[in-house]
């Protein structure tokens, strides 16, 4: 039986090597072109320090046989990372924190006689709520004198929509969905208030970087007439220079409705813990692996998940719910957690180069189940989207559901109907039902103690 | 005829940075070391100054000898 390997087919830019698959494990191929700067990372001590620090992925080198092309020097075996989650589903300080990681990997780098070849924030995952560099490949050898290759890197990806976020709208960040190599900088400067321009650092690092970028875009042979070399205490500054003006950067939270949510909900205290008993419930019938919470506002539910070793995505649309369960998950050090931002009505594409390179959000599924509370009507009612097309989407993510169906009689949906016309005669429970049996089964339902509403187990046929 | 063989001259004496797995830019490789340059100068000047507060506290801290 020929066991199928899979290429990651975002990972073709590098000649130092590629990730692959084979039998559900993650291998990255180590090419002989990168022989000398791999040995080096364990003989600087660089790799022993930054798993040390829990700032890079472990691995373990397995047999070259496994090796799916002749230049290979030998392979590794990395885990598995339970989701990959891309830079412009990050909140705020999920980038910021990546963006400190990486600062601190090559000071770390440097201190050990090698420096980043890249600074791309697709290199960072988050494990347990930590920013973790998943290249191993991104190291090389510091020559002495020479500049930082990936300063420019680092600006686009991380500076830029981070000051952005701060400065102008916390929205910004989602422009890295747009541009796959980070946020132009004669963009990011045009967009950035003026005076941003009186902020030395953010003066330095983008406005007279985006300038000097433009100036010497065709400088061709007269690169040579110019001082190109930098001593290895000016560069250490500017390391640490870009680690203040990352940390520096602030968000002016402002309250948004539905981080008020839990404070404002028709539900009794009562209710409310009744619900979270039928979810657990649910949850203890089902035994995923994996979950999904859509929806999840600030994680009060995905935590009943998480909690019980479930490894759980708890994503919604709104950029500071996510910020917030994010900052609480990182304060309390909580495991099997990702905080994410995903607007369910326009889930994150397939991107980069033939729209592989990132995947889609239904790619990097099927999950083993979906919470999907308190959003039936916001996806029926404000989207304006048939149960039927509801259902076949949660059917293609996922292998079972936890929902919950929230009646027209229910204050929160008509405070959505409040200024509009109600054309949705079919939005009652008997459709719900016949809708979702289309491409599930109900295996348990019951009414939340204390309001109107209804929670489904389901299990995809 | 003689341009093509002035660009293929121009093209394969492009330094550029070498051995660069990305692009750093030539713009980004200028900034970087004038911010560099300035940078280190300041750092000079705080270092220069730390040390001169330092050996002045010190001289007000010697106790005299016994």
């Amino acid at each position: 039986m020929k066991s199928s390997i899979v290429s990651e087919e975002s990972s073709f830019r590098d000649p130092a090597g590629l990730v692959f698959y084979k039998d559900g494990k993650v291998y990255r191929q180590v090419n002989n072109y990168y022989k000398a700067n791999f040995d080096l990372l364990n003989k600087s001590g660089l790799y022993k320090k930054l798993l040390k620090e829990r700032l890079i992925l472990s691995f373990k080198k397995v047999g070259k046989s496994l090796a799916i092309s002749s230049d290979a020097y030998c392979v590794i075996e990395v885990p598995k990372i339970p989701f990959i989650s891309y830079p412009h589903e990050w909140s705020f300080s999920q980038l910021k924190d990546a963006a400190a990681a990486t600062l601190k990997i090559q000071k770390l780098a440097l201190a050990h006689g090698m420096s980043l070849r890249d600074a791309t924030a697709y290199n960072i995952q988050f494990i347990d709520t930590k920013p973790v560099l998943i290249d191993l490949l991104s190291f090389e050898k510091y020559k002495e004198g020479a500049p930082w290759v990936a300063y420019r890197q680092f600006c686009q990806h991380f500076l830029a929509p981070l000051a952005l976020a701060s400065y102008k709208d916390i929205r910004l960040t989602q422009l890295l969905k747009n541009y796959i190599d980070g946020i132009p900088l004669d963009l990011a400067s045009k967009l950035l208030p003026k005076k941003t321009w009186f902020n030395l650092n953010l003066a330095s690092h983008i406005h007279f970087h985006a300038k000097t970028q433009q100036r010497f875009a065709s400088v061709g042979s007269d690169f040579k007439k110019y001082k190109t070399s930098l001593s290895r205490e000016s560069l250490n500054t500017i390391i640490e220079n870009l680690s203040s003006t990352i940390r520096s950067l602030k968000l002016n939270l402002n309250k948004t409705e539905w981080s008020h949510y839990y404070s404002f909900t028709n539900y009794s205290k009562s209710s409310f813990s009744a619900k979270k008993k039928i979810v657990e419930k649910y949850l203890k019938i089902i035994k995923p692996k994996t979950v999904w919470d859509l929806g999840a506002n600030t994680g009060e539910f995905s935590r009943i998940a998480s909690f019980g070793k479930i490894f759980t995505v708890s994503a919604d649309s709104d950029v500071l719910a996510v910020e917030k369960n994010y900052l609480e998950a990182k304060e309390k050090n909580e495991r099997n957690l990702l905080p994410l931002v995903v607007d369910l009505a326009n889930p994150s594409p397939s991107s980069g180069w033939a729209n592989k390179e990132r995947k889609s959000l239904k790619e990097r599924g099927p999950v083993d189940c979906i919470l999907a509370l308190a959003l039936i009507h916001h996806l029926a009612i404000s989207n304006n989207l048939p149960f039927e097309k509801i259902a076949k989407f949660f059917s293609e993510i996922s292998k079972n559901l936890i929902i919950e169906f929230v009646p027209k009689e229910d204050s929160q949906v008509q405070h959505l109907l409040a200024t509009r016309e109600d054309i949705f005669a079919y939005y009652n429970i008997g459709s719900f039902e016949q809708a979702f049996s289309k491409y599930f089964k109900i295996i348990a339902q019951e009414k939340i103690a204390g309001s109107r509403r209804t929670l489904y187990c389901m299990i995809r046929k | 005829m003689f341009l093509y063989f002035l660009l293929i001259v121009a093209i394969f004496s492009f330094p550029g940075p070498v051995h660069a797995y990305i692009d750093p830019g030539a713009g980004s490789y200028l900034i970087q070391i004038l911010i560099g340059t300035a940078l280190g100068g300041a750092y000079l000047v705080k270092n220069f100054w730390k040390n001169i507060i330092a050996f002045v506290k010190n001289l007000f801290k010697k106790k005299p000898s016994e």
